[in-house]
């Protein structure tokens, strides 16, 4: 590489993350295989395009203190990215979320806005507030690495996987971001869905004279999960073995370790294939559709919250204050968990009425403020309902063990026989034997002063192995899922119309199935635009052609196909009431089932993304010329 | 040059003095604190601002305000009726049409111009009804179903059948609309560009 294009002479030829994974032995596992295949895919620029545009506005306080108002997912990283930047205690800067209007990952760090707002407040002593335009959105980016694929895979006769050897090259624009972390992910989360007993990794992110790319729902991992499972949909097509079945025999098993030491709990991988193979009617239409209509699947999954923090730190991840109001009546439930629009603020809410034994009416969150609330990491990683709702919940019970004993020398009855639920204090099993929730809360705040139980939850010690870039993929659990799709394609055209998935997720009890299937849906969809039509395009000088919602293509009202959202049963012993996610998960398995139900209707498997109808019309020309020459007499007597 | 006109926005005169060049969108957020009306990509193409002028809808942040003078301006914070939600609103809310909820005061304001017009809208036409509002997280699935069931909500307390609710507790399993649904639907949730602090100066970011 010339000279003059080296971004930093730290980083030989810009290749600012290597990553060198190897475990098991690949060459025996190769050996061991019947069958081999190797492709190479390339990915997109998908930005995450929220609908709200970044914003910040700064107030220097009275006393001093910065007072910062931000749309943003990790309040608590920003909050000690700005105590680092401005070299001042954290204790003397508040931080504000308000409403946040989308995040995906483009607001999972402290933003221009940020630093600016606050510089400018410094300087003119007034408020200051500013926000990003459309355009600078698009600028500022941190959406995703293009990536370029190579896998090879080998199996038995059967279907079963022997090794996997995968070579990924990350277009990460000009800095880093959360650029690191994405290619360990782009490696490691490939080993949680499968049982791959040899796999090696090789990733590298390199430099370019592009915007920084970072962390996008389901982080580094669409791609190239896209990516294996077409080639392994490539592979059961080449070995007249079913799709769906070659997934359910290499599907991953509960309680198991991966080959790269990440701890699977609960799973039920196998499960959401039987039940979307029955509810989309695999059998029936599978390989029996007409040309131009096709059907495909695809299988994914995601960390429930990531196993270790961003910045080195020993604290939990996540850390609740409940405070019952002196009547007795309400909880104010104080944990600084981003609401983003995925609902955490709900679901919390209701673990927090589960755990204290009172309905969600008398629940009121406070999560928007640091002054009010402890620390919770923030919305990525697909964390908050396992983490969050650990703390949340067991905060109730802290409440719940406190007033307990009050009840129970009023009603003259043990308090390990007592139970509390909706809103009364009763016996286990004799039900007319009560008390009223609020009443025995009030007698605790007579006797001691404000009734305040806290909790806190920090993964199980020591995940994962003992490598470089082994934190990376650890969890305290897993999701998984399955989709199918079904397409038509036009065979003159090319156009896609994506006309139906059904999906089944683990997400291990649902908290509240209607937000569950809000967060599939939504996922389906972005995975399917991600997969169709969005690419931000770049000119040779690395600026954007295309930063506004009119060129860059998101999908409408008009595109979006018809969705069945399902859920297996399944219990994770990690999560709280057996909770697990579901929000960055969905979006895995949506890219290969597209793809797969594309090549099913028009022979083709196109392996750039987006899918555009340009690349099906230049893959089925390449198709129709190679098969005119195979099928041309030898002898050339015409 | 500033200009005073008279704008009738949810049945009430506002007198505003205006520059030319200020839009809808500018006059509604700016001079009368009317921020539901959202911000989303300054060009009329997500629908964040949708507002209905003389029953059609239109992108506030693509329209002159003095252009607007004499027609009837509705706005998301003019469509309850005192503490009352709009049937759609309601719709919205128990259909958990809504997540981040930035998206949902211009989807709403679509949603009511079709059914003002069609009160019995195909699932093809609420799609195109609604495909000039782009939302970001919901897939549209259940804002299509919410707009689609809205007549049921002229019913107070009509809830909708939650097929896979877990009766294993009390609160957690159970389907429930969310908390801040309320405020996302009426337009008084506010995002950080909503707030406007006294004295406040606002930075651009200039680049090139």
């Amino acid at each position: 590489m010339s000279e003059k294009f080296l971004r930093d002479e730290k980083y030989k030829n810009n290749i600012n993350t290597r990553v060198d994974h190897h475990f098991g032995d690949i060459e025996k596992g190769f050996k061991e295989a019947d069958y081999t295949r190797e492709e190479t895919f390339i990915g997109n620029h998908v930005y995450q395009a929220p609908m709200e545009p970044h914003a910040s506005i700064a107030n220097i306080e009275g006393d001093g203190t910065i007072l910062l108002y931000s749309s943003t997912q990790v309040p608590h990283y920003l909050h000690y990215q700005l105590a680092r930047v401005f070299e001042r205690p954290l204790g003397t800067i508040r931080v504000v979320r308000p409403h946040v209007g989308g995040g995906f990952g483009g607001k999972a760090e402290a933003a221009p806005t940020d630093y600016i707002s606050i510089c400018l407040a410094m300087k003119t002593g007034k408020p200051v507030m500013v926000q990003y335009s459309r355009k600078d959105m698009f600028e500022h980016f941190r959406g995703r690495h293009k990536q370029y694929i190579t896998y090879k895979i080998g199996v038995k006769k059967d279907g079963r996987i022997t090794a996997v050897k995968s070579t990924i090259y990350l277009d990460g624009g000009a800095y880093s971001s959360f650029g690191v972390i994405s290619a360990y992910y782009a490696g490691s989360m490939l080993a949680t869905l499968y049982k791959i007993p040899n796999y090696k990794y090789d990733g590298y992110r390199l430099y370019t004279n592009k915007p920084a790319c970072g962390a996008m729902r389901g982080h580094g991992c669409p791609q190239p999960r896209f990516a294996f499972e077409s080639l392994l949909t490539m592979i059961a097509e080449d070995l007249g073995i079913d799709p769906i079945k070659i997934r359910e025999i290499n599907a991953m098993d509960p309680n198991t370790r991966t080959v790269n030491d990440l701890d699977i709990r609960s799973c039920e991988l196998k499960a959401t294939l039987t039940a979307v193979r029955k509810k989309s009617e695999w059998n029936r239409k599978y390989g029996k559709l007409k040309p131009g209509h096709g059907i495909g699947i695809g299988c994914g999954g995601f960390v429930s919250g990531a196993g270790y923090p961003i910045y080195r730190s020993k604290f939990p991840h996540s850390n609740a204050i409940i405070r019952i109001t002196e009547d007795g009546h309400a909880a104010i439930v104080e944990i600084a968990a981003a609401e983003i629009g995925q609902g955490s603020e709900t679901v919390l809410a209701q673990m927090a009425a589960e755990g204290l034994g009172i309905p969600l009416e008398r629940i009121r969150m406070k999560s928007w403020d640091s002054d009010i609330s402890p620390i919770d990491l923030g919305a990525y990683s697909s964390r908050i309902t396992l983490m969050g709702g650990n703390a949340v919940s067991r905060a109730g019970r802290d409440v719940v063990e406190k007033i307990l004993p009050y009840a129970a020398k009023e009603l003259e009855i043990s308090a390990e026989d007592l139970v509390a639920e909706n809103g009364v204090i009763r016996h286990k099993s004799d039900k007319k034997k009560f008390m009223a929730w609020s009443e025995a809360a009030r007698m605790y705040f007579s006797e001691n002063g404000p009734l305040v139980g806290t909790g806190s939850y920090s993964p199980p010690e020591g995940l994962g192995g003992t490598y470089k870039g082994a934190p990376v993929g650890t969890s305290p659990a897993y999701s998984f899922g399955a989709s199918v799709c079904e397409v038509s394609v036009d065979l003159e055209t090319g156009k896609v119309s994506i006309e139906k998935f059904t999906d089944y997720h683990d997400c291990g009890t649902p908290i509240n199935p209607m937000a569950v299937h809000g967060q599939v849906e939504g996922a389906i969809v972005m995975g399917a635009g991600e997969t169709i039509m969005e690419d931000t395009v770049f000119d040779d000088h690395g600026r954007i052609v295309n930063p506004n919602l009119h060129e860059y293509l998101v999908m409408t009202s008009k595109d979006v196909p018809e969705i069945f959202s399902g859920l297996v049963d399944s219990y994770e012993p990690e999560g709280p009431f057996g909770a697990k996610e579901v929000g960055e998960g969905a979006t895995l398995p949506v890219l290969g089932a597209i793809a797969h139900a594309i090549a099913n209707a028009t022979g083709v498997w196109v392996k750039e993304l987006p899918i555009t109808p340009e690349k099906i019309l230049k893959a089925l020309d390449e198709k129709r010329k190679k098969d005119e020459k195979t099928s041309k007499p030898k002898c050339g007597c015409d | 040059m500033h200009k005073t006109i008279t704008l009738n926005i949810n049945g009430r005169d506002y007198f505003v003095s205006i520059k030319s060049s200020d839009t809808l969108q500018d006059v509604l957020r700016d001079k009368l604190g009317l921020t539901g009306t959202k911000k989303g990509c300054e060009l009329g193409v997500c629908g964040a601002c949708t507002v209905i002028i003389d029953g059609k809808t239109m992108n506030s942040c693509i329209i002159l305000a003095e252009t607007v003078q004499g027609k009837k301006i509705e706005t998301i914070e003019g469509i309850k009726k005192d503490t009352d939600l709009h049937p759609i609103q309601k719709s919205f809310v128990e259909h958990g049409a809504i997540q981040c909820g930035y998206c949902t005061p211009g989807m709403i304001m679509s949603a009511k111009a079709l059914i003002d017009k069609n009160p019995k809208p195909t699932r093809d036409e609420i799609k195109e009804g609604l495909s000039g509002n782009i939302c970001r997280c919901t897939g549209y699935t259940k804002i299509i179903e919410a707009v689609e069931d809205w007549q049921k909500f002229k019913r107070s307390g009509a809830k909708i059948k939650h097929e896979d609710d877990l009766d294993k507790f009390q609160t957690v399993g159970k389907s429930m609309p969310r908390v801040d649904a309320y405020d996302k639907v009426t337009g008084s949730a506010k995002y950080t560009g909503d707030f406007k602090f006294p004295g406040m100066l606002v930075g651009k970011i200039l680049k090139r």
